[in-house]
């Protein structure tokens, strides 16, 4: 676009007519390649994981790490989707089970918990398989399935394979994500 | 803000609390025995006002600089010998309110650099009224120092005053004191736990490397018994060949000694540094544990000016005296109870001690008293919160208690269920909202913040003498003796000071009382059930025939006998939060991080207790399992639970109760398996349109809910159904015979009554 616009600038100063400027401008919007350092800032990195059968992605800069799950322990008598917790540099932090939560499969016997954290909300999203770092535009990302209900809230979109994309600001603020018990009233 | 102001405003909000307590604490001593203006606490007086307005001065806090300004006024002119020391005294009160307030408004800031928002100035002129000279608060104000407070609402403003010159160094801190966020202590603690985990796995491969030297130490022992062995057929091979092999056979020899000699030191180096490590980690971790302790005592004497607040707004006269032997307790612990112990000491003063007169005609002195007494007992702290005054009304508490259901005719009233009724939800919280101005906790807060730390509470009344309640806490809740069990593949903790003792019984010395399985614990029966029925796990298989293993919970006077499938044993704990997700569960103390990085969940006793009261009765293995269909029942009303579990119990059905939806939700997630819920609507906590709704969002979005309720309108019943419930029946029109058809058609099943 800038391209073009330095090319109607110099083309009104050699005398062409309206129509011809016109013309050549579409021409020269027609050829011109995308600004690639702005096609480059569309792109946002995900590291892409399977729970249940489904698969996830959770932005990069949402990450604090990837950790192997040695043990997770049971914490009986809370949601389905909070099955326990684990340990992580001398914090336990609870374990969500994203398949559970949206009540779609059962997950496996999780291996790895990725920790996120958002406005010190800290806790661990469970995965059966981390599968790859993913750069994904927004052309690619469709609207999330209806069917998803009020928790389909927590996801920016889908992948036209069918990998969720996870909108931290808004999934780790949800009680019915974050809590596996009601939380205490406040006195 | 600039970073520099920032910085300042930080240094002077650390100031500021040091000296605003420093303060109080001056005002306490001098009000035990109000001195002459000669005696030296005057002079400490004012100057710890000089340095607080020299502070504000600094930052522009110019209204909190005239506030203090003025207190210092007040002083020098008592020290020149005006006025008389307890109004004096009584002022300055009104002063250090006012600038507790007018602190922690300018650190929020509500109060501009320059323009003072606040209205504080020095107490009128007049006297004091009696029983203390603060002006009534519009809200209560918190006895912590530099927590906001609102200013008292009939204190004049200050007139314009003239200004000083600031101090010469406002800014300055004590230099023996280092203040660290206690964030930052939590967060120290926490990296000092995984050093402790990871010191713990050096262990380990100490451990491993001394194998390693024993199994090289065998295998040269192998070999010197094998070359004697094969020295007869060295002699029968060729000389060059016998040449080569005895060079091989003593360079093999020589190497192994080598690996024996470096294994041997590996092994010596790798004890001592683990011995090194260990008492180094341990030195951090006591460390750190004294970071987190404070001193109760400056923490109980900032309950004074709630005392003369709660005497003011009740119209008599109370004093508080408190009185602490060498306590130091986990911060935790004690913010954790800051709101309780007001409480208590707020209910003392307006619901305890009589007016001037009644104490009068009764033969006491004028001015009650209040008293808040702590001590140590190994890893306990005991807080007693006592008065003398007229004791709780035991008929009052009855009249009440059966106005709302809870007691039924003259059942006898001991402390134990006088206080589970003043810890009802509901039961105190009007007088308490009262009498507190609007802060809303109730008996039953101090009740459940006491259970949510392993504590307990009890009461001693002594009608028309006063009463005295007592708080049994821990001194940390992050650290403590555990024993651990077992059941099934998963590991559980209790502290060892609420487990009685391990039992190993014989299935035949499970009994049968009233359809409760009980055990005999030196001749009495305490209840017995399962740990994963208490937790709502499946449960584990264990032969019948083979001894059962039970540890015997307490809580004062409840006992539980809790089957499980081990004991590993005990163990040094080292607590931790579950985490946010877990902040609701009641059955939880915390986690325990093992050497191996396993997390143990820490149960809370009385929890366990209390869950243990709704359960289905634990039937022994021998015995037939009952193919009941279970139900949860779900009343605030202890009445309408009773009513509802003794119909559905004698028509066949398995009954757990909860008091409230959030209860109810706990108690569902406890349940294997539950065919229908009844729930009432108007419950505190959460009521039942909330749980109707909390239901259908949950996995067990298809489980029918009946609702049971006194709302009759038509509104309600389309709310009810519209949130989930599936059926709706108005108390006013239940009928046994009816009632248990609706509950057949819900659950599939047959009428059995």
């Amino acid at each position: 676009l800038l391209r073009s616009q330095t090319f109607v600038r110099l083309a009104k100063t050699g005398g062409l007519s309206q129509e011809e400027v016109d013309l050549l401008y579409k021409r020269a919007a027609r050829y011109a390649r995308q600004d690639e350092s702005t096609e480059d800032s569309a792109w946002v990195d995900f590291v892409r994981f399977v729970s249940g059968d489904t698969g996830y992605a959770v932005p990069v800069s949402a990450l604090l790490r990837i950790v192997a799950l040695d043990h997770l322990s049971h914490v009986p008598g809370g949601a389905s989707h909070v099955p326990g917790v684990f340990a992580y540099r001398g914090e336990v932090l609870s374990g969500h089970d994203l398949a559970a939560y949206l009540g779609v499969s059962q997950l496996g016997e999780p291996s790895w918990a990725l920790i996120v954290d958002h406005k010190g909300q800290r806790l661990g999203l469970l995965a059966e398989e981390i599968t790859d770092l993913l750069p994904i535009s927004p052309a690619e990302v469709q609207p999330v399935p209806l069917t998803l209900g009020p928790r389909g809230g927590g996801f920016q979109g889908i992948l036209s394979d069918g990998t969720l994309l996870i909108q931290p600001e808004v999934l780790l603020q949800d009680p019915g994500f974050v809590y596996a018990f009601p939380p205490p009233a406040s006195p | 803000m600039s970073d520099l102001h920032q910085e300042l405003l930080e240094v002077f909000t650390e100031e500021s609390a040091v000296l605003l307590e420093r303060l109080n604490r001056l005002l306490i001593e001098l009000g035990k025995s109000p001195p002459p203006g000669e005696d030296p606490g005057w002079r400490k007086l004012e100057r710890c006002l000089h340095t607080l307005k020299g502070a504000s001065e600094a930052l522009g806090g110019e209204a909190l600089a005239r506030e203090a300004h003025a207190a210092e006024d007040l002083i020098s002119a008592f020290i020149e010998g005006e006025g008389e020391s307890r109004q004096v005294l009584d002022r300055l009160e009104a002063h250090a309110e006012s600038l507790r307030a007018g602190v922690a408004a300018f650190v929020a800031g509500e109060e501009g650099p320059q323009e003072a928002q606040t209205q504080q100035g020095p107490a009128p002129p007049a006297p004091a009224p009696a029983g203390g000279a603060s002006p009534s608060p519009e809200a209560a104000p918190s006895p912590a120092a530099g927590l906001p407070s609102t200013p008292p609402a009939s204190a004049p403003p200050s007139a314009p005053l003239p200004r000083r010159r600031a101090a010469a160094s406002p800014l300055r801190v004590e230099a023996d004191v280092l203040r660290v966020k206690p964030e930052r202590v939590d967060e120290l603690q926490g990296l000092v736990g995984e050093l402790t985990l990871t010191r713990r796995r050096f262990s380990d491969v100490g451990a491993d490397l001394a194998e390693a030297r024993r199994l090289i130490d065998r295998t040269l022992r192998t070999w010197r018994a094998l070359e004697t062995k094969l020295r007869p057929m060295k002699e029968a091979l060729p000389k060059g060949a016998r040449w080569s092999v005895e060079q091989s056979a003593e360079s093999l020899v020589a190497h192994l000694g080598q690996l024996q000699t470096k294994f041997r030191s590996l092994g010596r180096e790798a004890h001592s540094l683990d011995a090194q490590a260990t008492a180094t980690t341990r030195a951090l971790e006591d460390g750190i544990q004294e970071l987190r302790l404070m001193a109760l005592e400056p923490f109980l004497e900032l309950f004074h000016p709630s005392v003369r607040e709660a005497a003011d707004s009740a119209g008599n006269r109370a004093r508080l005296r408190v009185e602490v032997r060498g306590t130091e307790l986990d911060r935790v612990v004690l913010l954790k109870l800051r709101d309780p112990l007001l409480h208590l000491v707020r209910n003392s003063v307006a619901h305890g001690i009589e007016s001037p007169e009644d104490r009068k005609r009764a033969g006491k002195p004028e001015v009650g008293e209040v008293r808040l007494e702590a001590e140590t007992e190994g890893s306990r702290a005991i807080i007693r919160v006592s008065d003398d005054g007229r004791g709780v009304d035991v008929e009052k508490v009855r009249s009440k208690a059966r106005s709302l259901g809870l007691l039924k005719g003259e059942e006898p009233l001991d402390e134990a269920r006088l206080l589970d009724l003043l810890v009802h939800p509901g039961f105190s919280s009007k007088e308490s909202v009262d009498t507190l101005s609007g802060r809303g906790i109730g008996m039953d807060v101090v009740g459940s913040v006491v259970r949510g730390l392993d504590g307990q509470l009890t009461l001693s009344n002594r009608p028309g003498q006063g009463c005295t309640f007592t708080l049994d806490v821990p001194i940390s809740t992050s650290s403590g003796r555990g024993l651990v069990a077992r059941c099934g593949p998963h590991l559980f903790a209790f502290l060892t000071h609420g487990v009685e003792r391990v039992l190993r019984l014989a299935p035949e010395e499970v009994q049968s009382l009233h359809g409760q399985s009980i055990v005999r614990v030196e001749g009495t029966p305490v209840a017995l059930t399962r740990l994963d029925t208490l937790l709502g796990l499946a449960a584990s298989s264990a032969p019948s025939d083979e001894k059962l293993l039970c540890l015997v919970l307490r809580q004062g006077a409840r006992r539980l006998a809790v089957l499980v499938d081990d004991v590993p044993g005990e163990e040094d704990l080292q607590l931790k939060p579950l985490g946010e997700a877990f902040a609701g569960a009641a059955l939880y103390l915390g986690g325990a991080v093992r050497a191996d990085g396993r997390v143990v969940p820490v149960l809370q006793t009385a929890g366990c207790l209390d869950r243990a009261a709704l359960l289905p009765a634990y039937v022994p293995p021998a015995a037939e399992v009952s193919e009941a269909q279970q139900l949860l029942v779900v009343d605030d009303s202890l009445t309408m639970r009773t009513l509802l579990r003794n119909i559905l119990r004698s028509a066949g059905y398995r009954v757990a109760l909860a008091n409230n939806g959030r209860h109810a939700l706990e108690v569902l997630g406890t349940l294997g398996d539950c065919a229908l819920v009844l729930s009432d609507l108007e419950m505190p906590v959460m009521d039942g349109f909330e749980l109707c709704a909390a239901i259908r969002r949950s996995d067990r979005a298809n489980l029918p809910v009946l609702v049971i309720s006194s709302l009759a309108s038509a509104n309600d019943i389309q709310r009810a159904l519209e949130v989930g419930a599936d059926s709706y029946i108005v108390k006013a029109e239940l009928r046994q015979a009816s009632f248990l058809e609706r509950i057949a058609q819900l659950t599939g099943g047959e009428v059995s009554a």
